[in-house]
């Protein structure tokens, strides 16, 4: 529903995103998950229309945004709770949006009701407003009109565990409807626990993207044993690949089935046999986020690659 | 809620018709305190300036004529209105909501469009609520000194002050256009208000070949000679010269720059 290809942005010489492609699937929850800074706010400004592509382009459902009539029916944007008029209620504030797209008024109360804004939190100002108050309030306009496509830039941010929750079932409910999901975070475990489908982003490149399921797959089988010189023989006989974990632990890349029957068949008493808990995304993630706290632009390590 | 959503977009949604924009940009102007402020600090000076020159009258048990009522309002009503004008626009930047409205109506023309348009209706409301209101005292105060009132404003001197103040609201509307920032587009226009006029005289003091061109670019003057000079066809020529100098050029300047820019 949401294409991507080969997007770019440049400021001067440096490239906020660099040629990017992806699709976020009808259906699915898509995650775009990148360290701060990494370009995904830039690269959802240019699908939404609000920043001009340096090169490339980004189109829903075919159509440039630019080019859909009255987008706000069919796309709910949020980009920054923050981008509001402190000054206005947030009823005002949904009154406005549900004018623009020409929706019935009892949209505003029915979507205040849906994020859990009271009468007497719509009636006062934004300014009042803590983080999470702003999230919801951002999530009901970007719901107004029922739009299929959402686009919601670090909606979870400010949320309280029960918020990224009940996020989380409006979400889901939204895709199992058919609906489109991209949302972006700087959070591993956020995005985790709401997305189907990951986009890892870094110093403004792609460095992965895929289901879930097959990012977060562990890399290898953790295995432990006293007699760890007659395991590693045995592997070597196999040509299997592996590496030390602790004293008497290995990591194999082989399904823990087949390093227990090989462990079995040579009667190599094991201690422990799972799969091995880091997988290739937390780690590319971790040093991504170190490299960025650390301010260095310095290249991503060869971890996995798209 | 839960019906199921086809995978495409239906191009049969119209897109938004000028009105609702109109309508929410007004809506905009007093919905937040800044916005209904302004809106009530016109509406008190109208009212109060016009209270103090009426009573002073009275008090000298003379009648104001009302063309006095127009003359005294011409300068503070003028500033606000072109406040008013920097503020309809850059009210819009100020507070970044702009991610929102054009995310809503990607065509960011015609949200200016709106806002000019919501500005103007705001500006003649404003313009015909003086001149009803200072009729009314002309009326009032007139039978309570015990005389006839006088009302020697001609049909000219309304369009004149209907003019002069709506250029003085797309002034400002165009200055907030082309800066994007309230306190720099206010700076920037009562320098324009107050500077700019004396040194186009003094450079046309200064330069003899400049003096010619004063007209053509001094907004004010080209005013004040166009209905003074009974509306003739070269001081026609020259309020529309400085009036696209100073008006439509930076509304067009202003224009281009937003549809390029990058809304942050």
């Amino acid at each position: 529903m949401i294409e991507v290809k080969n997007l770019s942005k440049s400021y001067g010489s440096f490239r906020a995103v660099d040629d990017i492609s992806f699709t976020c699937r009808p259906g699915a929850v898509t995650g775009f998950l990148g360290p701060n800074g990494a370009g995904k706010s830039t690269a959802m400004r240019m699908i939404v229309g609000l920043t001009p592509p340096s090169s490339g382009q980004a189109t829903i459902g075919g159509l440039h945004f630019a080019h859909i009539p009255n987008p706000g029916r069919h796309i709910g944007v949020l980009l920054d709770a923050s981008a509001q008029h402190a000054g206005r209620t947030g009823r005002e504030i949904l009154s406005l949006g549900a004018t623009t797209m020409g929706l019935p008024k009892s949209r505003v109360g029915e979507m205040l009701e849906l994020v859990g804004l009271s009468p007497r939190e719509a009636k006062r100002r934004v300014r009042h407003y803590s983080l999470g108050m702003r999230q919801r309030l951002g999530i009901a306009h970007a719901l107004l009109a029922d739009p299929k496509v959402l686009v919601l830039d670090e909606p979870v941010n400010g949320l309280d565990p029960a918020g990224i929750h009940w996020m989380r079932g409006l979400l889901r409910h939204h895709a199992e409807r058919g609906g489109t999901v991209f949302l972006s975070s700087h959070l591993l475990h956020e995005i985790e626990v709401i997305a189907d489908d990951l986009i890892v982003i870094g110093n403004g490149k792609i460095v992965a993207q895929g289901t879930k399921a097959d990012l977060l797959k562990g890399q290898g089988t953790l295995v432990r044993t006293r007699q760890l010189d007659s395991l590693r023989a045995l592997l070597r006989d196999k040509s299997l690949e592996f590496s030390h974990s602790g004293a008497d632990g290995l990591i194999v890349q082989a399904s823990p089935e087949d390093v227990g029957l090989i462990a079995a068949a040579a009667g190599v008493p094991l201690m422990e046999l799972r799969e091995s808990d880091g997988n290739n995304l937390e780690e590319l993630f971790l040093t991504m986020t170190a490299d960025s706290q650390r301010g260095s632009t310095s290249a991503l390590p060869d971890g996995v690659v798209a | 809620m839960s019906t199921f959503f086809e995978p495409t977009i239906d191009m049969t949604v119209p897109r938004v018709p000028l009105y609702r924009l109109i309508d929410v940009e007004m809506r905009k102007l007093i919905d937040t305190r800044a916005g209904l402020w302004l809106m009530i600090l016109i509406g008190s000076v109208i009212v109060l300036v016009e209270a103090l020159l009426v009573l002073t009258a009275v008090a000298y048990d003379e009648v104001a004529p009302w063309s006095f009522m127009f003359g005294v309002m011409a300068t503070p009503l003028g500033l606000l209105l072109a406040v008013l004008g920097v503020m309809t626009v850059t009210s819009e930047w100020g507070q970044r909501t702009s991610l929102v409205t054009f995310a809503l109506e990607p065509r960011r023309l015609r949200v200016v469009l709106a806002k000019l348009l919501a500005g103007l209706l705001a500006t003649i409301v404003l313009l015909l609520f003086t001149i009803v209101f200072t009729a009314g005292l002309n009326v009032g105060h007139a039978a309570l000194v015990g005389q006839s009132a006088m009302w020697d404003v001609t049909r000219t001197d309304l369009i004149a002050f209907g003019i002069s103040h709506t250029t003085a609201f797309l002034l400002g509307f165009a200055f907030g256009m082309l800066i994007p920032n309230t306190p720099t587009a206010l700076v920037a226009y009562f320098v324009f208000r107050f500077v700019v006029p004396n040194l186009l005289v003094a450079a046309g003091l200064i330069w003899e070949w400049f003096e010619p061109v004063v007209s053509w670019i001094h907004l004010e003057q080209a005013l004040a000679e166009f209905f003074d000079g009974g509306i003739a066809q070269q001081e026609t020529f020259h309020l529309l010269s400085a009036l696209g100098l100073w008006v439509f050029l930076p509304l067009v300047l202003g224009s281009f720059l937003l549809v390029r820019r990058e809304i942050k």
